[in-house]
């Protein structure tokens, strides 16, 4: 077994446990509203978000790709082996520091930061004009198009649903809710998983161990199963504090943000082949949601935490990424 | 015209019921001030729109709990009709027992605090359609606060008259038992603005 080979390992172990992490997470986004407003069982919701994000992990490849060779290009050597895990323990590190400190974060963001951080340490290549138009500006639009998305489509709905009767459009609404939290899941699915794969096919040409830019199917399946285990266990713990997380959230608001919350996560995905921040999605939807009730029903710290997230995460991953790289150049690493 | 639905029949059930509400209340003091012998007409007359108030209720009631899209919180508007459908019930209360009590006299000071209920009332009935829109209500939650206050003074004066020693003790028992609903009606109304003050902060 050559050093390359250990790397190349260890990277797809530690990305596999960011991954888990990432579902253990985020599981609570997508099941929260049909959980909140009973259209789910907690034991329901979380085995539908479990199989949703294995479904959206197989459905397209387009994310992967990007955040396999649109963000940083390294040569083919354990130096580049060095710097991609580098980049992923820095994403990491800057979860936790966040995690640890409550700060907002978002591990999409991170990755990206921390792969840019290492590269730029290294001197590699960071491929800008792919951040920017496939990152940053996917990261600008997307809880822009998700508040406004939410809010007009709640008002839509209020009016559409104006004369209707809770016992008889209650069940057909509680099929919607049903049905748009699946899409959530299939859209975390969608966006998480592939990130993740996107970094260790990246490990895996970089140490010579597979070329083109194809998905190896392996990759997708343990990637697949890895975010859809950290949901199911993660769903569990997160789902006790959910009733004092979520604000009043009705069955109409609950659809209408989780219909273009996921909207929004396909397209990004599918379309533009951008790696998005899930969290910030349907997080900025539900404000939308929630807006329509007036200027006072905007949860104005959720919108400062995403600010400072998207100003925040970049740069401090890629900080974190850059330290650990120098760390190890100083333990005479290639 | 307003961003969210705003289902006007249910509007104007609020409104119709407060109407009840001010329209017991003006029987009520008629009934005070008025001659003996009509008391009883006008207690069954109280007692009617009573019954039609309950009859709005169940109506809010129910098409607040069924309906998807609520303009307002649900539990607020529950509150609400509820709210005023004990101001009408106390007021049924406190005119029935004048009956059953044969209660033919009242301390000084009983017909004004009949009179503050049945301005709350009104005030209530005639503020009851800007429930729609919320807007210009500031006045009707500082008038509501002052006749609740100007009706809990007068109370105190009408109950310290009745326990001043001119009155027999089933007399007082009597007594103090109408002008006790009188009070709590009073109260109820005070509630209904609050109500909907918390309505109005919540959504503007």
């Amino acid at each position: 077994m050559t050093t390359a080979h250990l790397l190349v390992a260890l990277i797809v172990v530690v990305a596999l446990v960011f991954d888990y992490t990432n579902g253990f997470h985020d599981a609570a986004n997508a099941i929260a509203t049909s959980v909140a407003t009973k259209a789910l069982r907690a034991k329901q919701a979380l085995a539908l978000a479990a199989i949703g994000n294995l479904i959206g992990a197989f459905l397209s490849e387009g994310v992967a790709k990007t955040v396999g060779k649109d963000v940083i290009e390294v040569e083919s050597s354990n130096a580049g082996l060095v710097v991609v895990m580098a980049g992923l323990l820095g994403a990491i590190a800057w979860n936790l520091i966040t995690w640890w400190k409550g700060l907002p974060s978002s591990s999409s963001h991170a990755l990206i930061g921390g792969l840019v951080g290492a590269a730029l340490a290294s001197g590699e290549l960071v491929k800008w004009a792919g951040v920017v138009q496939k990152v940053v500006i996917p990261m600008i639009i997307s809880p822009t198009v998700g508040i406004t998305g939410a809010f007009l489509l709640t008002l839509l709905l209020m009016w559409i649903f104006r004369n209707a009767k809770r016992s008889r459009a209650g069940k057909g609404l509680r099929y919607g809710q049903i049905a748009s939290a699946t899409a959530m899941s299939v859209g975390h699915g969608l966006q998480d998983a592939q990130k993740t794969m996107g970094v260790i096919t990246l490990a895996l040409v970089v140490g010579g161990l597979h070329s083109g830019d194809s998905i190896p199917v392996w990759v997708k399946i343990a990637a697949a199963l890895a975010i859809s285990a950290g949901t199911y266990v993660g769903g569990w713990r997160i789902m006790r504090t959910l009733g004092q997380r979520m604000v009043e959230i009705d069955q109409v608001r609950g659809v209408a943000a989780e219909t273009v919350a996921s909207t929004v996560l396909f397209v990004m995905a599918i379309g533009m082949k951008a790696p998005i921040s899930t969290t910030h999605t349907i997080t900025s939807s539900i404000i939308g949601a929630g807006a329509t009730r007036g200027p006072k029903w905007i949860r104005w710290k959720v919108v400062g935490s995403i600010l400072t997230a998207w100003i925040l995460t970049l740069p401090a991953a890629a900080a974190c990424a850059a330290v650990f790289y120098g760390f190890f150049q100083f333990l005479g690493m290639p | 015209m307003s961003l969210t639905p705003k289902d006007a029949v249910l509007f104007d059930l609020y409104t119709s019921l407060a109407e009840r509400v001010a329209s017991g209340a003006r029987t009520a003091a008629d009934m005070i001030s008025g001659p003996i012998e009509s008391r009883k007409e006008m207690a069954k007359r109280v007692g009617a729109i009573e019954s039609e108030a309950d009859d709005l209720l169940g109506k809010i009631i129910r098409r607040v709990d069924d309906m998807l899209v609520t303009p307002y919180d649900r539990g607020d508007l529950q509150e609400l009709a509820n709210k005023l459908d004990d101001a009408i019930d106390q007021l049924e209360e406190a005119t029935d027992l004048i009956i059953l009590h044969d209660v033919k006299e009242f301390p000084q000071g009983t017909v004004e605090l009949v009179d503050a209920v049945r301005r709350l009332a009104e005030l209530t009935a005639s503020s009851m359609p800007r429930l729609k829109n919320l807007k210009d209500l500031d006045h009707y939650y500082a008038e509501a606060d002052r006749i609740e206050d100007e009706g809990d003074r007068l109370h105190r004066r009408v109950t310290s008259l009745l326990f001043s020693g001119n009155f027999d003790a089933m007399t007082i028992l009597r007594i103090n038992g109408v002008i006790d609903a009188f009070e709590e009606s009073l109260d109820e109304m005070a509630r209904v603005a609050r109500t909907i003050r918390t309505i109005s902060l919540k959504e503007s």
